[in-house]
């Protein structure tokens, strides 16, 4: 039986773990046996599962809409020139 | 005989230096130019200022690439010294600096009653319907610290380790504060969904 506070958050100790490793998991950082115990315990947890839904869907978000910006062509340029007056200098 | 032999040598190994420098340059730094510029924006806001900042970074990285090592992340070095560059000279010319004292919001942040305050119940299906750039809004409403951690990790997918090579702080730092920018992130978009999609 899940035990959930006035925020709606799950008061389980397994929820409470997993969430403290859902961060690394989707950053490609957590071991071998956290990324099983991620899995593992989303199949399992809707609270858990939607709280990993959410993170992965802005981190998503955040790639898309930000990742769009190119160096102006004069500035790749200048630079070059920059470099061969050093180079010459 | 034997100094001359020297001379000769050492000649040549500048020369080739030199050559090495340039190659260096175009094929690890070069291709770099977008990914610098679009962290040198986000961190300036400003077209004009991003341009100045990275110009500035890939002739600092052309200066010292002889102190790069080869076989070690181009881009996590290129990123240190746009950084660094940013903090030492950009900061203090930015029109709207951060009013925000940035030591007292993480303290903040970082502590344990923040945790149980920021808890965030963003939902998943306001993300999905968000279709303008309000994710971009929201980030660069963030605190410039905050918002580089975001940029380093979620757009560039630079390591925690990286990171906290290219921050100068310690990976727990890099940990936390992540974790503070994300919720603090959540919080905004949420905020924002209430507002115009009620």
């Amino acid at each position: 039986m899940k035990q959930f506070n006035k925020n709606n958050e799950c008061q389980n100790c397994e929820c409470e773990e997993c969430l403290q490793m859902l961060e690394l998991f989707l950053d490609n950082e957590a071991t071998e046996q956290q990324k099983n115990q991620v899995k593992l315990h989303i199949e399992t947890c809707e609270h858990c599962k939607y709280c990993y839904e959410v993170d992965s869907q802005l981190k998503n978000r955040l790639k898309e809409q930000i990742s769009n910006k190119k160096c102006p062509s004069e500035i790749i340029k200048c630079i070059q020139s920059k470099i061969k007056e050093m180079v010459l200098s | 005989m034997e100094n001359l032999e020297e001379e000769t040598l050492i000649e040549e190994t500048d020369a080739m230096s030199e050559k090495k420098k340039e190659a260096l340059f175009s094929q690890l730094f070069l291709p770099l130019l977008d990914t610098a510029y679009n962290f040198a924006f986000r961190l300036t806001l400003n077209e004009s200022d991003a341009q100045d900042l990275v110009q500035d970074t890939f002739l600092k990285a052309y200066r010292f690439s002889n102190s790069f090592q080869i076989g070690t992340n181009a881009k996590a070095w290129l990123f240190r010294i746009l950084k660094n560059s940013f903090i030492n000279e950009y900061r203090r010319k930015l029109k709207n600096p951060a009013t925000v004292d940035y030591q007292e919001v993480e303290q903040f942040y970082n502590s344990e009653e923040a945790d149980t305050k920021m808890t965030t119940d963003l939902r998943v299906e306001v993300l999905q319907d968000m279709i303008g750039d309000e994710v971009a809004h929201a980030l660069n409403s963030l605190d410039i610290d905050f918002r580089t951690v975001i940029i380093l990790c979620d757009i560039e997918g630079f390591t925690y380790e990286e990171m906290s090579k290219i921050l100068d702080i310690p990976i727990g730092t890099v940990r936390s504060r992540l974790h503070r920018a994300r919720n603090i992130l959540k919080e905004k978009l949420k905020n924002y969904a209430k507002k115009y999609y009620g």
